[in-house]
């Protein structure tokens, strides 16, 4: 997967998150401005709540910041983006005492429509009805695999799960999608 | 398709194929509602003078000169953070000016005091108008934010008042500021 800031910031991308790994706050919005509609898309369907997803992304960069200086490239930046996404979202929904809950209110899912058509204008919207219908473990690995392009490897690292479980998750996530799809015609 | 993508039913290939393919044209990219960055750049910096995860300050952010690097930089949103940075900056000093240990006492030139208090001027400047673009903006601040940049606020304010006792407390003024505010946090 190619990280926007290898098309975002110029010649040498690697300066520039040498510099913010040193401090450079010029250097980390920089990163930002590269990186934070990968991050959004995830928090917003992760979430499914428009003001949530802008606190997580915000929460996302914060933490990229203070972890930045411990970050040694082994994956790539955007995928270290996703999984501190994915793993502050799972705090989120351990606060909230909502973790994978197993249905979300017709409410839920229209103000997370109306939130999708806003940030992502080209959507298909009953693809996001259905997406945001399903379980919260499924749904990570269906937006990771089928959204993000992630191998199953990647997401069991992601994720911290073996890369069977992901599977699973991947396959019940698609038979939930097909089922709401075909009750909403 | 393959077992390993999550698929084992043949005959159910062709319409999943197709659902899978839009699932895959989805946009992996969204705009948030508003501009984030001036937020996360107010709490990152809070993060290097508030004792956060980050040991040092960010060079991008460091210094007083915070609110003239942001008049340079010319972004609105670069204000915003600015402005709050100046005040964690000015809050760290007040602090400090308050838990120092008294200096011995020093020969001054008449021209090192006039300096002394041309700086105290301009930097009293600084912090009024830090102040003031941070006032501008706490309505869309979140409530930690909020009441982080205004507990430095203070913390300066009372800095200064201690000072300004030590210079003059026969004065109203130098009564005022003995009776003044007092530091809702310590440092």
């Amino acid at each position: 997967m190619e990280t926007a800031i290898e098309h975002a910031d110029g010649p040498d991308p690697s300066l520039t998150l040498e510099r913010a790994r040193r401090g450079d706050a010029d250097a980390f919005e920089a990163l930002y401005r590269a990186h934070h509609r990968q991050v959004h898309a995830l928090s917003l369907r992760l979430t499914r709540d428009g003001r949530a997803a802008d606190e997580l992304t915000q929460e996302v960069f914060v933490r990229a910041w203070r972890a930045l200086p411990r970050f040694r490239g082994e994956s790539r930046l955007g995928t270290w983006l996703h999984t501190i996404t994915v793993r502050a979202n799972l705090e989120r929904s351990r606060r909230r005492k909502r973790r994978d809950r197993r249905e979300v209110s017709e409410e839920d899912v229209d103000g997370y429509a109306h939130a999708a058509k806003r940030a992502m204008p080209e959507t298909e919207i009953d693809l996001e009805r259905a997406i945001a219908r399903v379980p919260d473990r499924a749904r990570e690995v269906l937006l990771l695999h089928d959204v993000h392009g992630y191998k199953h490897r990647e997401i069991g690292e992601i994720l911290g799960i073996a890369e069977g479980t992901a599977k699973a998750q991947l396959f019940r996530a698609r038979v939930l999608i097909r089922g709401f799809m075909e009750i909403d015609g | 398709m393959t077992d390993s993508e999550g698929w084992d039913e043949p005959d159910e290939r062709t319409l999943d194929d197709v659902r899978i393919g839009r699932l895959e044209r989805l946009p992996g990219e969204a705009d948030p509602s508003r501009d984030l960055w001036p937020e996360i750049a107010t709490r990152i910096a809070g993060d290097a003078w508030g004792g956060g995860a980050r040991s040092e300050a960010p060079a991008g952010l460091r210094g007083p000169d915070a609110v003239g690097r942001a008049a340079r930089f010319g972004r609105g949103r670069w204000v915003q953070a600015a402005a709050a940075v100046a005040i964690f900056a000015l809050g760290g000093i007040g602090g400090w000016a308050v838990t120092r240990p008294s200096a011995p006492p020093e020969e001054a030139s008449i021209d090192q005091a006039l300096a002394l208090a041309a700086e105290v001027q301009r930097t009293g400047s600084e912090y009024v108008a830090a102040l003031a673009a941070f006032v501008s903006v706490v309505d869309s601040l979140s409530g930690d934010v909020r009441s982080q940049g205004r507990d430095a606020a203070i913390a300066t304010l009372y800095g200064a008042s201690r000072e300004l006792v030590a210079l003059d407390q026969a004065t109203p003024v130098g009564r005022a500021a003995a009776e003044g505010p007092r530091p809702p946090i310590r440092f």
